[in-house]
């Protein structure tokens, strides 16, 4: 039984001062977002504004070389090395040493896995599949038809230019311009973000 | 192939069969790209600028920033958007001639903005109500001037307009509701 006057008890942890602070800032930044730095923004714009398939710059193929280096040496402080040799391996695995199966196996318990977890995980992926086909199922009937095959990536798909009227449900009101322009420019920029995303082949 | 691989080859084969919906490209149009956006951003502000001016009364100034638009660089693909927001801020600055009593520059704007705009549209409906905006503001004029008779075309034509203006508008929303119908 809990004594009277003690705290109340929280099922959740109490985040330390410094995480709080920044949660409370983010928070805050959410609800009322302060206004950015002139420069800080013409240097958003700029970015986002960058073509990503354009040739690259001095200070890229001068990156690209020290991490080329990197890797050559299997450096494992470096960062950007590690997730690149982390995704080159979820990709292409190599061969992994008797020894270290042999050790792996043991720790994990030994010999197969017992049947009720078998059936578990058969279940598990029975039902990722079934979503994801209706998933696939829903996201085709609701796309609209905007766009087109991705050619750098086939199966990925652009955007394309086209009428903005159905962006528009009523007919223009005199003086309502801007507002109007704000619509068009808003969506279009969404595409092009998503473009982008197609060319990168990560949408 | 026990009950359920069944049933999940079932619905993965009848969502393979809706291929046809998304893959097919409406026609061969330039992609969205960074040029795109970049009249379309150049545009907005033009137009915001314009609300500014137009604040201050200063009509000259918001007509001279929103001709930076229809006379500035345009990207080299023909954009349907870049055809639309050029017939729409011409549309703003014929209404701006119109209330400077400029009637027949402002006119001469409007034909420019059915030359971007020569499908039935919001834009197009846009441009003949804009028409009919002008053609009424003359027929005042005119009538305080004691012309009568030239205020009284200038009103049939207004009218006119205005008429062409609410049958595009019926049109393009009848349209819309057709290809809802369709898409449901």
């Amino acid at each position: 039984m809990k004594q009277q006057g003690s705290p109340p008890e929280t099922p959740f942890a109490v985040l330390p001062e410094e995480q709080e602070e920044e949660l409370s800032e983010a928070l805050s930044c959410a609800w009322a977002p302060p206004d950015v730095d002139a420069a800080l923004h013409r240097r958003l714009l700029e970015i986002a504004l960058e073509d990503p398939l354009a040739p690259p710059s001095a200070a890229e193929r001068e990156e690209a070389e020290r991490l080329r280096r990197t890797l050559d040496d299997a450096d494992d402080t470096d960062d950007g090395a590690t997730v690149l040799t982390a995704l080159r391996s979820a990709y292409t695995p190599s061969e992994l040493d008797r020894a270290r199966e042999r050790a792996l196996r043991g720790s994990g318990g030994g010999g197969a896995l017992p049947r009720r977890a078998r059936r578990a995980a058969w279940l598990l992926g029975a039902v990722g599949t079934a979503l994801a086909a209706a998933a696939t199922w829903v996201a085709w009937i609701d796309v609209p038809r905007s766009f087109e095959a991705t050619p750098s990536h086939p199966s990925l798909r652009t955007y394309v230019s086209r009428s903005t009227t159905p962006l528009f449900d009523d007919r223009f009101a005199v003086g309502a311009a801007s507002a109007r322009v704000d619509r068009i420019a808003t969506a279009r920029a969404r595409e092009l973000r998503d473009n982008r995303f197609a060319n990168w082949g990560l949408r | 192939m026990n009950v359920r691989s069944a049933i999940i080859v079932g619905f993965l084969l009848t969502a393979c069969s809706r291929s046809d919906l998304p893959d097919c490209p409406p026609d061969t149009a330039a992609p969205v790209d960074a040029e795109l956006l970049a009249f379309l951003g150049r545009a907005r502000s033009a137009h915001h600028a314009a609300d500014q001016l137009e604040r201050r009364s200063d009509t000259a100034a918001a007509i001279v920033k929103l001709k930076q638009v229809t006379s500035g660089p345009r990207p080299k693909t023909r954009h349907a958007e870049v055809r639309e927001v050029l017939a729409d801020t011409l549309a703003r600055i014929a209404d701006l001639e119109g209330r400077r009593g400029d009637f027949e520059v402002a006119l001469e704007h409007i034909e420019e903005g059915l030359g971007l705009a020569p499908a039935p549209s919001y834009f197009q409906g846009h441009l003949f109500e804009v028409r009919g905006l002008v053609e009424e503001r003359r027929a005042n004029t005119l009538k305080e001037n004691g012309q009568e008779a030239e205020a009284a075309k200038a009103t049939e034509r207004a009218l006119e307009a205005f008429e062409q203006a609410m049958k595009i508008q019926a049109r393009v929303i009848d349209q819309s509701l057709e290809q809802d119908g369709g898409n449901r």
